[in-house]
This record gives structure tokens, sequence and C-alpha cells, in this order.
């Protein structure tokens, strides 16, 4: 078992970089792009210049070669520059999103100035005060807050070989323990101070070699690749703050919201994603379970024809056509009828509700959470109606299945009455098929229903997908697929571990 | 009378020999299925002779007698469902819309299950690292999420102009590309599968022994031997594919415009939904019969040829 786990986490990480790959360096070669157009744009005045274009690719970062982007997408870039990294996973502190990394940088020991130069050390990833084991020597810079404590804006650790203390240090000492963001510190004379430390807080070490390492890490020489005769010596210049989405760093929008962190969008579309597709699918799981086992042990009754009839008329319904048409119906037909009619789109009223509609009749005020409900309705009824059409015809042959088994018939010769017979024997077996549809809406919850969120132009994931695609906003777009296609793979995984936990006859080889 | 004896004896040996006499006599038990496959008939042959039928180009804006040009005109015996907002007849649009779609269901799936036949085929029947790489490739492209890459694809290779082709067909051709290179892998696991259970019994060994090389093996019996399934699929995709190619079109990624395809002209008649309510209705209606359609005659196909049904 665990290692066939192992040989599928590699397998996982595997697909998700093919897949990245892939559709990274399509995006990127495509023709079109972000900046399509603009060198057409008829206005001379409003027409950039062919230096505006090369500034604006620079400032997409678009200028530099294709494997480099997606290295740098990623894992970031502020590593270019540097000639060592530190690689720690051990010490990982999820870093916020959007905040500029913790960078190790020299000061110059006698102007205290930052000095821009090849032979210093970055973290790869961020670690915190934790990198600074017992025992270092620490120059601190900050100020004093209060008697033997002081806030910390740059740690940098004594370098080995003897150079002269900066003046402007307001401490400095052997470290005796870290604790979450305070760090203690003894000096010469066996005095403790305590420094407190932010994320703003720089860290810096000497050169890489003959120091002190921090434990629980490891110190990676790539100085073959960016230093003066390195592979990458001429994109040296190319490092920003950028670190990369398997830091969680996915980017800003190039198109939708220019400049805003990707983070921000999906965040503020992933609620109503999440609400529309867990509705959906928690309503459809419910009608969809018992209805197919119904129909399941009554073969060939009327209700079953109904619901095979039903669920074949609902896998061949275009979906959007289906969602136009409830909008025809409830919102257009219903407004012409004088009936109380639905809302159209969107997640909650823009303006008080029109006397007529649905929402003037019950009273709902705008913004309310019964005002969400009542624009879920609509979206939800079209997704569910999809599933259910799905579900229950896989809930019904998943009975079938197991009323021909031995163990049913065994059951009914025991002389158990029908419904012990089916709820105790044959359902908990015929469920589990079941886990492998829950399991895998697990991507479908996250990405939402592309077609649902445009029909009803409901602000969700789906939708921002949709429109970054039309709008070359590839951050948007591959942040999104990234996630989707994560989330798939673990998905899959644990519907394979949750079947051999749910039936004890399937083994991994 | 010798005639007519001649003709029952034939007709009497065809009976007991004629594999397709049989499953059409299994196929015809389906009700549905063959009211579906009237239907579908119908469509199809109004839509290939959409130039003899259609009582109006699809891309002329009709013009009344006062030469004001029919914008959103209501039904009447002229144009049975109306104009639409340019003053185009929309049951015309409707039948030369069916012709794109319906032959690009019909070409992707063609090929798709071909394509995946084959390589299903060559897979099974090789093994070892071929089809190790194989099933590899297929469980990497059925993980990914289809609707939002076959999105990103549309969305990378719409703008490019196909050389010796009409510019306006450069889009149908490569959204029919597209979805043949991710609609293959059903086809060939299906394949693959039967060539496995294929590939020890008696009558591939005594082709081997008589000489046959493997592709002949696979060319001369495995593929034969596996149609029935493949066919079944096939008649399933088609509705599907006619659904994808709609939803992708509906969203702006797929056929473009002018070329009409149900899909298009869903989204095209959207935007005047509430005044013209009904012209929504048409092209997603015309969709949803032919996929259902193919799904009952699919089914119907697929009890059929079931070689465990004898009758």
């Amino acid at each position: 078992m665990t290692n066939y786990l192992i040989r599928r986490f590699f397998q996982m990480i595997i697909v998700v970089l093919l897949s990245t790959v892939a559709i990274y360096v399509l995006l990127n070669i495509a023709p079109g792009g972000p900046l399509a157009g603009m060198r057409n744009i008829g206005d001379r005045r409003n027409r950039p210049s062919e230096a505006d274009m090369a500034r604006l690719r620079a400032y997409l970062g678009i200028d530099k070669p294709i494997f480099l982007r997606y290295l740098t997408w990623l894992i970031g870039d502020d590593w270019l520059g540097a000639d060592w990294v530190y690689v720690s996973l051990g010490n990982y502190r999820s870093p916020k999103i959007g905040a500029s990394g913790v960078q190790l940088e020299i000061r110059d020991p006698n102007t205290g100035d930052k000095v821009p130069q090849w032979n210093y050390a970055r973290f790869w990833v961020d670690p915190g005060p934790a990198i600074l084991n017992p025992g270092y020597t620490i120059w601190v810079w900050g100020e004093q807050t209060a008697s033997r404590q002081f806030r910390a804006d740059a740690i940098q650790v004594k370098p080995a070989t003897g150079t002269a203390r900066p003046e402007d240090l307001i401490a400095f000492g052997k470290v005796l323990n870290v604790v979450g963001q305070t760090i203690t510190i003894e000096d010469a004379g066996g005095v403790h101070s305590t420094i407190t430390v932010n994320e703003a807080t720089r860290y810096t070490f000497p050169e890489g070699e003959g120091l002190p390492r921090p434990e629980g890490g490891l110190w990676l020489n790539i100085s073959g690749l960016t230093g003066s005769n390195g592979l990458l010596r001429q994109y040296s210049g190319f490092n920003s703050d950028n670190r990369g989405i398997l830091r969680m760093d996915f980017g800003w929008s190039w198109k939708l919201a220019v400049g805003q962190p990707v983070t921000d969008l999906l965040k503020s579309r992933l609620g109503n994603t999440l609400i529309l597709m867990t509705t959906a699918t928690v309503v459809s799981l419910i009608i969809a379970i018992p209805i197919g086992i119904y129909s399941g042990v009554h073969q060939y009754s009327g209700v079953d024809y109904a619901v095979t009839t039903f669920a074949f008329f609902g896998s061949a319904m275009p979906v959007f056509w289906f969602g136009l048409m409830l909008i025809l119906l409830f919102s257009h037909g219903f407004k012409q009828w004088g009936l109380p009619y639905m809302p159209t789109g969107g997640t909650v009223l823009v303006r008080e509700a029109t006397v007529g509609s649905m929402e003037a009749l019950l009273n709902v005020s705008k913004g309310t959470f019964v005002d969400r409900i009542m624009h879920i309705v609509l979206p939800a009824t079209m997704l569910s109606l999809l599933y259910l059409a799905g579900w229950s015809r896989y809930m019904r042959s998943s009975m079938l299945e197991v009323l021909r088994q031995d163990y049913v018939r065994t059951a009914r010769a025991k002389g158990l009455i029908e419904r012990v017979v089916i709820i105790k024997h044959a359902l908990r077996n015929a469920l589990i098929p079941i886990i492998t549809i829950v399991v895998f809406q697990l991507p479908g919850i996250f990405g939402g229903a592309i077609l649902t969120e445009t029909v009803f132009s409901y602000p969700g994931i789906g939708r921002l997908y949709f429109e970054a695609l039309g709008q070359s906003d590839w951050p948007v777009v591959m942040s999104i697929l990234f996630i989707q296609a994560i989330l798939v793979v673990v998905a899959t995984l644990l519907g394979d571990v949750l079947y051999t936990v749910v039936d004890p006859r399937i083994r991994f080889k | 009378m010798a005639v007519a004896e001649l003709d029952r004896e034939s007709l009497a040996k065809v009976k007991e020999e004629s594999f397709m006499r049989i499953v059409w006599t299994r196929f015809r038990r389906h009700k549905l299925a063959v009211v579906s496959t009237f239907l579908i008939s119908i469509i199809v042959l109004a839509c290939t002779f959409a130039p003899l039928i259609a009582p109006h180009k699809p891309t002329e804006s009709l013009k009344n007698a006062s030469g004001a040009i029919l914008k959103n005109a209501p039904p009447s015996m002229n144009n049975i469902m109306g104009t639409d907002a340019i003053g185009r007849d929309v049951f015309s649009r409707l039948l030369f819309a069916g012709r794109i779609s319906l032959l690009v269901a019909f070409v992707v799936t063609l090929c798709a299950e071909t394509a995946g036949a084959i390589i299903g085929a060559v897979s099974g029947f090789f093994g070892g690292w071929v089809d190790e790489v194989i099933q590899r490739i297929v469980e990497f492209l059925l993980t990914l999420p289809l609707l939002p890459l076959l999105l990103a694809f549309s969305a990378l290779l719409r703008g490019i102009q196909i050389p010796f082709l009409p510019p306006e067909w450069s889009s149908a051709v490569i959204i029919a590309s597209i979805l043949i290179i991710f609609g293959w892998m059903g086809s060939s696991r299906l394949m693959r599968g039967m060539v496995l259970s294929l590939r020890n019994q008696d009558f591939t060994e005594a082709a081997r022994a008589m000489g046959l090389g493997s592709f002949g093996i696979i060319l001369r019996h495995m593929i034969p031997n596996a149609l029935a399934p493949i066919i079944v699929s096939a008649t399933l995709s088609l509705g599907g594919v006619i659904i994808l190619e709609s939803a992708l079109s509906f969203l702006g990624f797929g056929i473009q415009p002018p070329v009409p395809t149900w899909g298009n002209m869903l989204a095209e008649y959207q935007t005047d939904m509430w005044t013209q309510p009904a012209k929504v209705f048409y092209p997603g209606l015309a969709i949803f019969i032919v996929n259902l359609s193919f799904n009952y005659m699919g089914d119907a196909l697929r009890d059929a040829l079931d070689p465990r049904l004898k009758r």
C-alpha cells in the first residue's frame, strides 16, 4: 500500500507537470495573445510604438524565452540572480500570497547599505526565523521597543571571517532559541534580549560556502546555472518578486483586472462557485440515489420506465439550451403572464426587487441569504438535471448488478424480509461505485460549470476561466487549469483508495 | 413459378446466414430506436439537400415588398420560423446549420473511432512497452478536464487560417480536429479490451501459423471481430460530439459565424431572447432530437449486436 501510494504520488506529479507544460507552451506560442491587435489601433495617438510594445512585453514577462517563462511561472524568478539557494520543506511557512518574499541580501558591513552582488544566498522557500540555529551570532537592525526588547527589520548572520561589526546595529549576540516570531539572544556579558520579527524582516546570510548551515534544509549551489559561466547567466537580470505557482504565487491578472493578484480574483469567485456546485451536487445526489434504487429494485415497472426515459432525455438535452429554456419560462414567460418571475442571473439583486418578481412577493431584500438562494435556484436546477440524469442511471445499474449477486440470493434464502435484503445487503454494496461519482465531483466543485455560469451570468470560477480565455489572460487561465489538474489527480487517487477501503476485495498490486 | 421458388430458396438461405438480418430483426424490436432512425434519416436528408429544400439562402437578408429588410418577422407561410435580427430566414439557416453540425459530428466520430480502434488494437496486440506507453497517454488525456481544455485549444487555434480552404471553413476544420484529438480514447480502450481477449483465441494462432503478419492479423481478424462494440460507441458518441461542438460554438469558441451551426445559432439568437423567444427554441430542439435519437439508436444497436443474445 505504501509503495503503491508513493508510486502514485510521483505519477501524479508527472501528470500535473506534463499537463501544465503542454498547456503553458501552447498558450504562449499560439498566435494572438494579450497584446494582439494593439499595434493595429486605428487612432495613431493611441497606437503604442515598437518601444512601448517592448516595454509591455517586458512588463508582462513575455520577452523571456519560453522555457524560462515556464520555469519562472512554476518556481518563481527570485533565484535567478543568486548563486546559492536554500531549499527547505521542513521549515516551510506558508508565505503570504501577494506579499514579496523574504530575500537574503548582503549588506555592506561598513555602510550597512544593501549591496547588489553576485555572491549571496537567498532562500528559495521562505523559512522565517526558524532558519536561525541556536549558536549563530546575529546582527540585528531595527528599533528598540522596550528595555532589552527589539523589533528587527533586518537580521544578518555574522560572517565566519572576521568582519568589523557595523556601527548602526541595535543588538547583537548569540541565538539561544527561536520560538515563533521571537528570538532570544545572549550577548557577551550573558544578558538576554528578545527580538521580535515579522513578515517584512529580511534575513541575510553571508556567503553560502563555509558557513554553519541551517538545519533541516539543503543549500544548493546553482552558480553553475546563474554564475558568470552559467546557462542562465544572461537572464539573471530578470529576477523579481515572483515566487512561482509552487510557492503559492499565482501571479497577477493581465487583462481582466490588470495588476490584481490572481488569488484575489479566484477568492472573489470561489465562494459563488462552491455554493452553486455544492447545492447542485447535494440536491442531485439526494434525488438520484433513491430513484436509482427504486427503479433498480423494481426493474421494468412503470416508475423504472419513467426514470429511464427521464434520464435519457436529461442526458441528451444540451444543458445550455435547457438553461435558456428555464430563463424563458420562469423569468421571461412568468413576467409576461403576470406570475412571480425568477431572477435571470447574477448572485444577488442589484437594486431592491421589482414589484411582480418572486423576490418582491417573498419580501426578500437585496444581499440577504434568501436573495442568494433565489439566484441559485435556476442554475442549480439546470446543473442538477444534468447530474441527475447520469447518476440515477448509474445508481440503477449498480443496484441491478448487486441484486444479481450470490450474497443477495443467500440473504433472501435465509428468509430475510425484502426490505432488509435491499437496505442492508444490496444497497450498501451498490453505493460503492457512487463513491467515484462523489469524489470525481471534487474538481468540478472547484472549477464550476462553464456553461451554466455563462448562461446565468453567474460570477463563478467557470465564468472567470471563460472570460480569461477570451481575453488571453494567461495567468488566470493557467492558475485555474493548474488547480484543476491537481484536484483531478488527487480525486482519482482518492477514489481508488476509498474503493479499497469500502471494498476489501480490491487490492493494490 | 420457377422464379418464385428460387427466390424463396435463396431467401431462406439468406435468412439463415445473414448477420445483418438478425441484427435488423432485433433492432426493430426497440420501437423508439426505429422512430429515432426515421427522424434522423429525415433530418439528415433535409440537411444534406438543404440547398434544394431551404426556401431562402441562409445568408440572405430578406426584404419586404417596399424594399426594407424584414427584421424579426413572425412565422408566416414564407418564413415558417420567422426571420432573425438581420432578416435571414431562420428555417433555412437551421437546415444549413444542421449540415455543418451533422457533418462535423460524422467526420469527427468516423476519424476518432477509427483512430481509436487502430491505436487500441495496436496497444492490445503488441502489449509490453507499446501498450504501457499508449495506456499512459490515454489515462493522461482522460484525466484532463475536457471542456476547459477544448476551450483552451480552440482559443489558441481558432485564429489559424488553413491554406487552400475558404477562410470561413478554417474554424470548422480546426474544431473538428480538436474534437478528434480529444475523442479517440474511449474507442481505443474498447478495442484494446476486445483485442486482449481475442489475442489468445485459436483463430489468431491459426492466422499466425498461416504466415499472416501482425498488422494483417489486426486488420483481417481483430478489427472485424471487435467491430460491434465500436459501432455502438460510435453511434452514442455522435450525439456527444454534436453537443460538444454546439457547446463550444455557443460559448463563441467553436465554429465561427457566418458559417451557421446549431450551437452558434443558439448563441446568436440568445441576444434577442427577450423579444424573440421562439428562435432560441429551434436550434436547441434540433440538437436535442438528434442527440436523443442517436442515443436510442445506440441503445438498440447495443442489444442487437450483442452476440450473447441469440434471437
